[in-house]
C-alpha cells in the first residue's frame, strides 16, 4: 500500500540559494480569494506580462466550483503561505484544481488532475509590501499540489494543465523548468477538451510525476 | 487589439441567472474558460461577484491559526465544507451574491450550489 504523501512544508528561498522559506497549503475561503485581488492583484493587473493580469479569484473561486459540480466534478481550491520577516504567514500563491479530468495523453486513458488556475505573487511587490525577504519559489510546489492530490486519489499523479496564451514563450518555459512534459502540437486530446491543440498543454505521466514528488519529498516535513 | 465585449447587462443573481450563466460556462472546456478569464472577459457569461466581507481580511497569520489542507482525497462532508467556505460569510444569507452594478437576490447562489452538489454522484 502507497502511503500518502503531504504537501509540501518548505520551498526553495530565491533570494538565498541555499535556503528554504517555510510554506504551508490551505483550503482556500472567500475571505482568501478576497484578499487576493485587493492586495495582490490591484499590481498584478499592472503587469502586463503576466497570464493571470486579469485574473478574479473572487469570481472564479465560486465559478469554477459550479462549472465542475455541473459536470459531476470537483474543484479543489488552494491557498499556499509562507512565512514573512514578522515570522506570521501571508498569502503566496493560489490554485484552482480540478479532481478527476481525463488524462491529456489519450495514450493512458486513465483519470488525472487537472490544474486550471494557478498563480504565485510578484516577488518584489511581496518583498516591498509584505516583507517578505525570504522569497519562496512556487513553480515546483504549484505543481506538486496536483500531482500530490493525484497520487493520493489512486490516479498515479498523473496531472494536466494548459498554458495560458498570454503566458507567451516564458510560461512554456517556465513548465519545462518545472520538469512537466509538453504535449506534442499534433497529439489528439481527450474528446472532452473541444479545443484545438495549440501546443501550450502540458502534463506529467506516473514516471514523470513519481520524479516530482520525490524531488520534493525532503519539504514534506 | 481588444476584442474585449461589453459586460452582460447587470442581472439579479437569481437562481436561474446563475445557472444560464454557469451552462453557458460549461459550453466551453477548461482550457477555453481560462482564456476567457485571461482576456479579463469571464464577466461576459458569469456577470456575478460576491460581496465584500463583513469583516476585515487580515494579511498576517498565525502558523497555529492555519489549518493544513488534507492532500487526500476529501469527503463528501469536506467538499460540502468547502463548498460552502467559497461563499463570503456574511450576517445575513441574503448578502452573499451580487450582480455586478446591480443589487441581486443571494441565498439563491447558495441554493445553487446545493442543488448541484445533491445531484453528484460519487
Amino acid at each position: 500500500m502507497t502511503v500518502a504523501r503531504r504537501f509540501v512544508r518548505w520551498a526553495p528561498c530565491r533570494s538565498h540559494p541555499d535556503g528554504r522559506v517555510p510554506v504551508r497549503v490551505t483550503d482556500m475561503t472567500a475571505e482568501d480569494a478576497w484578499w487576493w485581488d485587493t492586495r495582490v492583484q490591484t499590481h498584478l493587473v499592472t503587469q502586463a506580462s503576466r497570464a493571470d493580469r486579469y485574473w478574479s479569484w473572487s469570481v472564479l473561486l465560486p465559478a469554477c466550483h459550479l462549472v465542475q459540480l455541473a459536470q459531476r466534478r470537483f474543484c479543489r481550491p488552494l491557498v499556499v503561505w509562507a512565512r514573512a520577516d514578522n515570522r506570521r504567514f501571508v498569502r503566496v500563491a493560489m490554485a484552482l484544481l480540478i479532481e478527476t479530468y481525463p488524462h491529456l495523453d489519450v495514450r493512458d486513458a486513465a483519470p488525472a488532475s487537472f490544474t486550471w488556475f494557478i498563480a504565485a505573487a510578484d516577488v518584489a511587490w511581496m518583498r516591498d509590501r509584505f516583507a517578505l525577504s525570504h522569497r519562496p519559489a512556487l513553480g515546483r510546489v504549484l505543481i506538486d499540489l496536483s500531482v500530490v492530490l493525484s497520487a493520493n486519489a489512486g490516479q498515479g499523479g498523473r496531472m494536466g494543465l494548459h498554458a495560458a496564451t498570454r503566458g507567451g514563450r516564458p510560461l512554456l518555459s517556465l513548465y519545462r523548468a518545472c520538469g512537466l512534459t509538453a504535449l506534442p502540437r499534433a497529439a489528439k486530446l481527450p474528446p472532452q477538451v473541444r479545443r484545438r491543440n495549440d501546443g501550450r498543454f502540458f502534463y506529467a505521466d506516473p514516471q514523470v510525476a513519481e520524479r516530482l514528488m520525490q524531488r520534493l519529498d525532503p519539504d514534506r516535513v | 487589439m481588444s476584442t474585449k465585449k461589453k459586460p452582460k447587462t447587470a442581472q439579479p443573481a437569481t437562481l436561474g441567472a446563475v445557472l444560464e450563466a454557469v451552462a453557458a460556462l460549461t459550453a466551453r472546456d477548461e482550457a477555453q474558460i481560462q482564456e476567457l478569464v485571461s482576456d479579463g472577459r469571464i464577466a461576459e457569461l458569469f456577470p456575478f461577484r460576491p460581496a465584500a466581507p463583513k469583516k476585515p481580511v487580515a494579511d498576517f497569520v498565525d502558523e497555529e491559526a492555519l489549518t493544513e489542507a488534507s492532500a487526500r482525497p476529501l469527503t463528501a462532508r469536506q467538499r460540502a465544507r468547502v463548498i460552502q467556505a467559497s461563499m463570503p460569510r456574511s450576517a445575513s444569507s441574503s448578502a452573499t451574491f451580487e450582480a455586478i452594478g446591480d443589487e441581486g437576490a443571494l441565498h439563491d447562489l447558495v441554493k445553487a450550489f446545493r442543488s448541484l452538489e445533491k445531484g453528484r454522484k460519487r
